[in-house]
């Protein structure tokens, strides 16, 4: 996202999200943009945010427990209705979290 | 196309479908076409609890959509309901290691090369079920398999719920009821002068059910 220096693989993480984004759910990577819900506007799935989390596995190379996003979204998202709410951003939030993990 | 199938006593399951493939659409219009799909399969569940005596508003209800079709699952108020729906190919046994262990993968050898989507819809329905999806999906719920049938057992609050599963062209849908005896059950609303016998039409669906369990006989016409 705007600003974001985080880098993987000499990558940044917003392009990694947004590609990885794009991946699973089969859209252009031009369509993930910041804000974008990836339920209402994209078409995400619920198995495709276990995607998201293998994805992101492999990227950053370490063991992700799908337990973990779903406790992820608990905290940062709490309330439900997550149709509108889950957007590139909190993938990319959950992957900074996993990172400083280690 | 929709259809609506009685399951349990006082529960039925609507589910709709398109009549072929899936036509692509914009990622944005995927959503409102599930969930219109989604729409039919209640309203089709809906008609038949009316002609049963139930009414919409003592309903609990759960939903689910994928790729054009869906499904609901309704019934008496206050009973944990909760179904899921899921295109058989859309599930990979990466997906089954991540949500079962070892036990819960035996328990499901039954279903053959369903066996990952029955992993993924019996879970996220028990998930909707609990009424904490978030908390308790995946590690959380448990499922078993014997002669009695698939049963889905929520770890933190020792509930445990009655699974079934039916087929519906490619999709799987997986459903999951409180284990209730049928004679312990209270007539709802309506039911002594109507009987109950209203869904016996809709029950006709094309539709491969898993399991004997749903033929019980209404309490209230007993």
């Amino acid at each position: 996202m705007p600003g974001d220096t985080t880098l993987v693989n000499g990558r940044s993480l917003d392009a990694l999200v947004r590609e990885i984004v794009a991946d699973v759910l089969v859209v252009p990577v031009e369509a993930v943009v910041p804000g974008v819900a990836l339920m209402r506007d994209l078409g995400a799935e619920s198995i495709d945010f276990m995607d998201l989390v293998f994805q992101l596995e492999d990227a950053l190379a370490r063991e992700i427990p799908y337990a973990r996003w779903q406790r992820f979204l608990e905290a940062q998202l709490p309330g439900g209705h997550l149709a509108d709410r889950i957007t590139p951003e909190t993938v990319q939030a959950f992957a900074e979290a996993e990172l400083e993990r280690a | 196309m929709t259809r609506c199938h009685r399951v349990a006593e006082y529960v039925w399951l609507g589910l709709a479908w398109p009549p072929g493939p899936a036509s692509a659409l914009a990622p944005g219009d995927r959503w409102a076409r599930d969930r219109a799909a989604a729409a039919r399969a209640e309203a089709a569940a809906i008609a038949a609890a009316r002609m049963a005596g139930l009414e919409p508003h003592l309903c609990a209800m759960s939903r689910s959509h994928t790729l054009g079709a869906g499904a609901a699952l309704v019934g008496p108020a206050g009973r944990r309901l909760g179904v899921d729906l899921v295109a058989v190919a859309r599930v990979s046994e990466r997906h089954a290691r991540t949500l079962l262990g070892p036990r819960e993968w035996a328990a499901l050898e039954f279903a053959g090369g369903a066996r990952p989507a029955l992993a993924w819809a019996l879970k996220e329905a028990a998930a909707k079920a609990s009424g904490d999806p978030a908390r308790c999906f995946p590690d959380g719920l448990l499922i078993e398999h014997d002669d009695a049938g698939l049963r889905v057992r929520i770890a933190e609050s020792a509930v445990v719920l009655r699974g079934d599963w039916v087929m519906l062209e490619h999709f799987l849908c997986a459903y999951t009821l409180p284990r209730v005896s049928p004679r312990t059950i209270a007539c709802p609303t309506r039911c002594a002068t109507r009987r109950g016998s209203g869904s016996r039409d809709l029950a006709s669906a094309p539709i491969t059910s898993r399991s004997a369990s749903t033929r019980d006989t209404p309490a209230c016409a007993r």
